[in-house]
């Protein structure tokens, strides 16, 4: 799994790449909770991720837990199909923010 | 492995580590799509046995990566069927089961996971050796073992 940071305006959009599984998600967590740990909204574009399972959706979590506790900006972008097949088996798909992209983002503020 | 008639047997071992994982997917993936099974299909069961996987890894075995994962998978006219075996300490079957996804917090989805995605979930204690074993099928026909 790669991940690549980048600041879009006043949020910052965290891109997933392959596979986040057990051995990866760790990783995942911690860009996550840096991010909104340090004040900064956050969209985490899932649309290169071939593989989720559930550790990273529980990264996921965490961040749409802590960024309502922080009253910050928490969504995903993009989607890729397998992802959004994971989203839908934990009911997530309804509970987390979801944008197209990041101009369907915008359109919604 | 029997190839002639309409099943096939498999058999995969691998260390309880979350490294060795991708790969378990890969080769699980490579078989059922020799199987027939769609893409669709291969995509769910593979979901449902790395969930699997990981319970052995994070629960039973505790994080002990030395420790194996055997998997045996056979495909026949009634579909696929999986056996995980681990030599951990027996799990308490009673504690097995999913949780209400209403709740909102990270962990305990993959058993959740396992019973949307599969039959005959199964769990038990295994009789000669020590440790546990998880059967579960996913009932469908691959192509390939079309007669």
């Amino acid at each position: 799994m790669e991940i690549e940071l980048r600041q879009t305006g006043n949020i910052s959009v965290a891109a997933l790449q392959g596979e986040v599984d057990l051995s990866s998600s760790p990783q995942a967590r911690s860009t996550i909770l840096d991010c909104l740990n340090g004040g900064r909204p956050l969209l985490v574009d899932l649309s290169s991720v071939d593989y989720i399972d559930s550790s990273g959706i529980a990264s996921l979590v965490e961040g749409f837990r802590l960024a309502r506790d922080k009253q910050l900006t928490f969504g995903l972008l993009a989607v890729s199909e397998p992802a959004l097949r994971v989203l839908q088996l934990a009911r997530l798909d309804k509970v987390f923010p979801i944008y197209a992209d990041l101009d369907a983002y915008q359109a919604s503020r | 492995m029997q190839v002639g008639g309409c099943e096939l047997l498999h058999e995969l071992a691998f260390e309880a580590r979350a490294s060795a994982l991708g790969e378990m997917r890969r080769q699980v993936t490579e078989i059922l799509a020799q199987a027939g099974c769609a893409k669709g299909e291969i995509q769910s069961i593979v979901i449902a046995l790395n969930e699997a996987c990981m319970n052995i890894i994070q629960h039973a075995y505790g994080g002990d990566s030395s420790k194996p994962i055997r998997m045996h998978i056979e495909v026949n006219d009634k579909g696929v069927h999986f056996e995980l075996l681990d030599c951990a300490a027996p799990i308490d079957l009673a504690r097995v089961r999913g949780r209400s996804l209403q709740d909102l917090r990270p962990g305990g989805l993959g058993v959740n996971f396992i019973a949307q995605l599969m039959h005959d979930v199964q769990y038990s204690h295994r009789t000669e050796n020590a440790g546990n074993c998880l059967r579960m099928a996913w009932k469908g026909r691959p192509r390939a073992s079309d007669a």
